[in-house]
């Protein structure tokens, strides 16, 4: 029977060869993360499964929440007791982590994370709250970094799921991992039984007769197809051969996307602009500085030599040159942020559209629990960063151009700090799936004549209000 | 009175809540009480997925046209601070929208809506003259703000404004007498007069054992094998079922050993885990306390039917609808003496203190073990519950809105908000600078505040306007739009319209101003349709795919009040596909969708409506509310349809051919459907027995006919006894009329019949197929036939012949022919309804008011009943 699977590297498909003839198994999915894109567990759910999910990231617990009714969902994060409990969320990423070193390090890439108190449940407690005697079939743990104090946090407990699935690679790159812990799974009479690239896989003592299901990588035999819907590269060929079909109504949005992609460039290069900006006003500064000093030892050398005297003047003429650049730096900045508004107010017919809306209540939840963090404030790049990530779905569902741009962002070198935002959303396109195409501008020529003196009439009151500002 | 309910409390995120069935409850006991009152239901348009269903569930109660849509430009959500200026633009214009309407009193259903939704609920920015009620629900927020509001600094904030808005209403009407007493107590305007009208339950909670199958489904469902204790949770602190489980841990063994514990709502995440590591500190096993998070209002009413005893635990209430829906269905009940809840009880015995373990856990062991207290508090429970209803809760409202409009009414001279000071409201709102919001804020407006109020009935005429395909169906929208511009309806004003595949509508002005003989005077504009409640369209031409592309519209226009129907000509398409272009049934089904899922459709005869009724009983629509089928006939009055005039050269050489001998007429286009072959090959029978007749076949050639064609063109009877007469006109067909002896209509399927009607005029008899439109049109003024092969349609010919000669054929006598006068003005009242005023034009021969109603909801599509015959 043909099955979809749906996880990043084949995972789902590799368990199911060895766990499908078991009826309404149990799963655990430490950092399940999104409960659709590159999901382990949802090919078992749909095939009647049912498990735990634990996900600290509050925008994907509200996703689990949503989708998977018969699943216990758990937003914490998994560690040893002593282990701090400060969670590290990257919005909109994969990238969210309990482990502080991994967090720094995509920091100093350039992400900006904030720190979110979380419960920490040791795996010990965790695997209490099951019901009593409940068989687990799989575990997986993903939690980027953190895998060997996930492990450590497992002492006392009983439950032997009979197969863990461990990424065993840092985080975004090939290095791997599982020196620092494997002894412990091992001690626990795990035998390994399989790598993929990506994740370990451990088969328990007393299911050893599943080990044979390892012995081969997943081919066609195993009789799956893909969702379409992964984050991997691999499975963009399959949106590519749907993707013709619509490309005519590709055409007609690729102007949005170019909307987005702008603002982007905007957005960076305002910020460029100021770095630069900020350079010029301390050269400014200094070259004043230098000036003033110049000038006093003009004074003091009373005119000694020409030498200083010629000295003091070019450093003057440099101040105002830089004081000059430094302005035109700033106009650059005040240009870039227009841009910025302009975009903005474009993407807002996505905000007016269905879907947008109609994801309301989830964001309501993720915004009540946001509420209740520290130094979260509405600055322009936040703002900005909803209307982007909407657009990017636009270039997610379109392959031609998302090749394009994958080309294109591979030759920028910039793929590696690309990919995180990229997936995060992704993620949300599994929420905003119809979007409709952002409103068009709305043209005098499109409106009935009542709403064409409406206007007029609202010009005309607006005219009045000014005017009676400008006198008051 | 004309009483306008402000119904966002059952539009936004709080729908399927409390809020939300209290909201439409309330409503409808309202319309149900109102006596003579008008009730006007306004409605936001910017929670587009609550409008149908509200619209759905108003049906049968208050006219479509008392349901309206304001709109304003949004998001609005005040959760999202980057949505202020819409919000505020928002809050300015639903005020003048719900003064235009020109109420005696506004109720706001729900004044705290619109945080994480589009909802905007403002009381007196603009409007200071109108009596504002509100309904009081619970001050629950406001009293506990360590649990509601505090570190959530933009909801605190929205929930204060809001509160504000409260207090400056005129008067609240309170869902209990407990939120009386809290609105009195501690809202700051402490005059404010409150009324508790109260609430009720939803008429689906009643005393009604479940089926056998229903209770093990539902077993199965929620796992639960034996008796058990019912709760309803939230996850809130104030719900107390923390308590409720440490009393259930309290009970004897024996009556914990025979009762399960089930909680049902939506808990969940960490609230969940410290509920269930709770149970397990109490000692109790993980299955003999459950969790149902989601359980739908039905399995909800079993389960209250089904249940050993319902316990409420809760600490705070506004009403507390469990404990009443539990009575409702004959539960035993008992309850926290918290709040509202004893008022709702109406029984000491049945209350306990919800912070005293103890006396909880006393007062479930005493009713779990005394089955006399039991069934006691069964009668009791269904007493009680007869308390409440929404018709008095609806009849409490009036009284309260009746006395207001007494005191208040006589002094204040009423003045509606005018658009001017709408305008220099918004002035001074920065964004309003920027064109495209100042733009949509003007359509919204536009729309809000139709212009004048006649209503219009747009006709949609999309392919006579813009190319004319001179099909029949063009006939007749030329025929039916001169009689409409001829004899303009009193009471509404005609408005032809048309669209393009990428255009939206617009008034077909310039085509008119041609059609109606006054083109180039002045210049006029195709304007972009403007339409309100009230107005109803008509799809009278057919563009089948351009009503296609605007399926969402039509659904919009019917959001707003606008009627939407179309004239259905025949469903032949997609009935036998057999006998059309590939590919057509498609594009003919996806225009059929959309008509399905209008409000109705006129069809040009009974058998086509009955088609129809089939065809959308078979096919899922979106619909919600009733389609109407309705029924007319097509006008045969040929003076009237612009008759075309000539004869060819040899026509006497032709007339006298069939003068000759019996001339059989086969009257239309030459395509399959028609079933030309098998006539062909019944007369090669005939003349080869020596039955001297003539065939002609009269029409242009169609589709899919090429051997057809063929075989007449190449026939060795061609020009003796088999005519084939390709462009003749009207005026030469009547000739040819005049000269045959009978018309045969051998077609498997037509929409009407026009030949047959034509026949008759002259007299001449006719042979039909026996199929139910040629029996509706000719009834017995024709010999049926209904031959499978050529050998039986010979043998039906001869048959008739036989006949002829003992004079005992049947003529087609009384066959009453329709005036385009009489059939437009029929369409018309389908259209827009028969007015009196609008009577006075023409009269209607009675038998044509029969109405083939075909009540096609989604849930009883089998429900087709079919008028009885003319």
């Amino acid at each position: 029977m043909t099955y979809i699977s749906y996880a990043q590297n084949f995972e789902d498909v590799m368990l199911w060869r060895a766990l499908r003839h078991v009826k309404n198994g149990f799963y655990i999915d430490i950092g399940a993360q999104d409960p659709v894109v590159d999901s382990v567990s949802l090919l078992f759910y749909e095939h009647g499964w049912s498990g735990m999910n634990v996900e600290p990231t509050a925008q994907y617990y509200n996703m689990l929440l949503a989708a998977r009714k018969r699943d216990t969902n758990f937003q914490v994060t998994i560690g040893t007791n002593n282990s701090g409990s400060t969670f590290y969320t990257f919005d909109g990423t994969g990238l969210s982590t309990a482990d502080k070193e991994t967090a720094l390090r995509h920091s100093k890439a350039g992400f900006s994370f904030r720190e979110v108190e979380v419960g920490v449940l040791t795996l010990d407690s965790l695997f209490e709250a099951l019901p009593d005697d409940q068989i687990v079939h799989w575990m997986k743990i993903d939690v980027e970094g953190q895998e060997q104090q996930v492990l450590e946090s497992w002492v006392t407990s009983k439950v032997r799921p009979w197969i863990l699935v461990i990424e065993s690679t840092k985080p975004l790159t090939r290095e791997e991992t599982f020196l620092a812990w494997e002894a412990n799974v091992t001690s626990k009479s795990y035998r390994f039984a399989y790598f993929d690239g990506l994740n370990r896989y451990y088969v328990s003592a007393e299911h050893e007769e599943l080990l044979e299901a390892f012995r081969v990588p997943p081919n066609i035999f195993d009789g799956f197809v893909l969702s379409g819907q992964s984050s991997q590269p691999f499975y963009r060929i399959n949106e590519l051969k749907i993707g013709q079909a619509d490309a005519k109504a590709q055409q007609a949005r690729l102007e949005a996307q170019e909307a987005a992609l702008r603002a982007q460039r905007v957005e960076s290069e305002r910020d460029l602009a100021e770095i630069r900006a900020r350079e010029a006003e301390t050269h400014a500064r200094e070259a004043e500085t230098h000036a003033r000093d110049a000038g006093v030892r003009a004074k003091e050398a009373e005119a000694t030599t020409e030498q200083v005297q010629v000295n003091a003047a070019q450093a003057k003429a440099i101040a105002v040159q830089m004081e000059i650049r430094a302005e035109q730096a700033s106009v650059t900045a005040q240009n870039a942020e227009t841009m910025v508004q302009q975009v903005t107010s474009q993407l807002q017919g996505v905000y007016a559209s269905k879907a947008w809306r109609s994801t309301a209540p989830l964001r309501w939840i993720a915004h009540q629990s946001r509420q209740h963090l520290p130094g979260l404030s509405g600055r322009t790049k936040h703002a900005i960063k909803r209307p982007l990530i909407a657009s990017l779905s636009f270039v997610q569902t379109r392959p031609l151009l998302k090749a394009t741009l994958v080309n294109a962002i591979a030759k920028l070198g910039l793929a590696e700090q690309l990919r995180p935002w990229y997936r995060g959303a992704v993620a949300r396109r599994a929420a905003v799936s119809h979007l409709e195409a952002p409103r068009a501008e709305l043209s005098f020529e499109d409106m009935t004549p009542r709403a064409k003196h409406l206007y007029q009439q609202l010009q005309a009151a607006i005219e009045n209000e000014q005017n009676r500002n400008a006198q008051g | 009175m004309k009483i306008v309910l402000d119904m966002q409390g059952a539009q936004g995120d709080g729908r399927f809540r409390g809020i939300g069935r209290y909201t439409m409850g309330f409503a409808k006991g309202v319309v149900r009480s109102r006596g003579d009152h008008e009730i006007i239901l306004a409605l936001n348009g910017l929670l587009q997925e609550s409008i149908e269903p509200i619209r759905a569930a108003f049906d049968s109660l208050l006219p479509q046209r008392n349901i309206r849509l304001w709109h304003s430009p949004g998001p609005t959500a005040a959760m999202d601070p980057a949505n202020e200026a819409r919000r505020s633009i928002a809050e300015f214009v639903r005020e003048s929208f719900l003064s235009q309407l020109n109420p005696d009193v506004i109720h706001v259903c729900s004044v705290f809506e619109g945080f994480g939704d589009d909802g905007v609920t403002s009381i007196g920015l603009l409007d200071k003259q109108t009596p504002i009620t509100a309904s009081l629900y619970d001050l629950i927020p406001m009293l506990n703000p360590e649990e509601y509001l505090d570190g959530r600094q933009s909801y605190a904030m929205f929930y204060e404004k809001n509160l504000k808005y409260l207090s400056r209403a005129t008067q609240l009407l309170a869902i209990s007498d407990f939120a009386r007493a809290e609105g009195k107590a501690h809202l700051e305007s402490g005059n404010l007069p409150i009324t508790n009208v109260s609430s009720a339950a939803d008429a689906l909670f009643h005393k009604q054992p479940a089926s056998e199958e229903e209770e093990r489904a539902l077993r199965q469902k929620f796992g639960i094998k034996d008796s058990f204790v019912l709760s309803t949770g939230s996850g809130e602190v104030r719900k107390n079922t923390a308590r409720l489980i440490q009393a259930y841990a309290g009970l004897s063994p024996k009556v914990r050993s025979a009762y399960k514990l089930l909680i049902v709502g939506k808990i969940e995440g960490i609230e969940l885990l410290h509920l269930t590591a709770h149970v397990k500190r109490l000692g109790l096993g993980v299955d003999t306390v459950q969790f149902a998070h989601y359980v739908s209002d039905q399995e909800l009413a079993q389960l209250y039917n089904l249940c050993g005893l319902f316990v409420c635990p809760s600490l705070h209430e506004g009403f507390g609808l469990p404990v009443l829906e539990a009575m409702a269905c004959g539960a035993p009940v008992i309850c926290s003496d918290a709040t509202s809840l004893p008022e709702v009880m109406g029984n000491e015995d049945a209350l306990f203190d919800p912070v005293d373990v103890a006396s909880m856990c006393a007062k479930m062991e005493q009713v779990l073990v005394d089955d006399r207290l039991a069934s006691s508090l069964r009668r009791h429970a269904l007493k009680q519950s007869k308390k409440f209803s929404w018709e008095e809760t609806g009849r409490r409202a009036i009284e309260a809105w009746e006395m207001l409009s007494k005191h208040g009414g006589k002094s204040r001279p009423k003045k509606t908000v005018s658009e001017a000071a709408l305008m220099r409201s918004l002035a001074p709102i920065p964004s309003l600078r920027e064109p495209t919001l100042a733009r949509r804020v003007a359509v919204c407006i536009a729309k809000n505040h139709p212009g004048d109020g006649t209503p219009q009935l747009l006709v949609d005429i999309s392919e006579l306007a813009q190319r004319d395909a001179r099909t029949g169906i063009q006939r007749v929208v030329r025929s039916i739009l001169s009689e409409w511009v001829a004899h303009p309806p009193p009471n509404c004003r005609i408005e032809p319209v048309y669209a393009t595949k990428e255009q939206g509508y617009r008034y077909a002005r310039r085509f008119m101003a041609k059609f109606a003989g006054a083109a180039g005077q002045g210049e006029l504009e195709d304007e972009v349709v403007e339409c309100a409640a009230g107005d109803v369209f008509i799809g009278l031409d057919l563009q089948g795919h351009v009503v296609a592309s605007k399926r969402d519209f039509f659904q919009q226009l019917r959001k707003e009040g606008v009627t939407v129907k179309f004239v259905v000509y025949d469903l032949l398409c997609v009935l036998m596909p057999q006998y059309f272009p590939d590919g057509s049934a498609d594009d003919f089904a996806a225009w059929l969708t959309v008509v399905c899922e209008s409000d109705g459709a006129v069809c040009i005869s009974k058998a086509v409506a009955e088609d129809l009724a089939r065809w959308c009983g078979q096919n899922e629509g979106r619909r919600r509310r009733p389609l109407e089928i309705d029924w007319f006939h097509l006008g045969a009055d040929l003076q009237n349809s612009s008759p075309s005039s000539g004869r060819p050269p040899d026509a006497d050489a032709i007339l006298q051919v069939l003068r000759q001998r019996p001339s059989f007429l086969l009257v239309g286009t030459l395509e399959p459907r028609k079933a030309h072959a098998q006539v062909m090959d019944a007369f090669e029978l005939l003349w080869r027995s020596d039955c001297d007749v003539n065939l002609v076949i009269v029409g242009r050639e169609g589709w899919k006919v090429e051997e057809l064609i063929r075989r007449i063109s190449g026939h060795d009877e061609l020009g003796r006894r088999l005519l084939w007469l390709k462009g003749v006109s009207d005026a030469f067909l009547e000739e040819v009329y005049s000269a045959s002896t009978c018309l045969i209509a051998a077609s498997y399927g037509e929409g009407f019949g026009l030949p047959l009607i034509e026949a008759a005029r002259h007299g001449i008899p006719i042979i039909a197929r026996g199929i139910p439109v040629f029996r509706e049109v000719a009834g017995s003024g024709a010999f049926y036939f209904d031959a499978t092969s050529e050998n039986d349609l010979a043998q039906e010919i001869r048959a008739w012949l036989a006949l002829r000669e003992e004079g005992r054929i049947p003529l087609p006598k009384a066959m009453a022919a329709q005036t385009w006068r009489n059939s437009a003005h029929r369409l018309l009242e389908l259209c827009v309804g028969n007015d009196e005023t609008m009577s006075h034009g023409t009269r209607v021969a009675k038998g044509r008011r029969k109405r083939t109603k075909a009540a096609v909801r989604a849930s009883e599509r089998s429900a087709v009943d079919v008028g009885e015959a003319q």
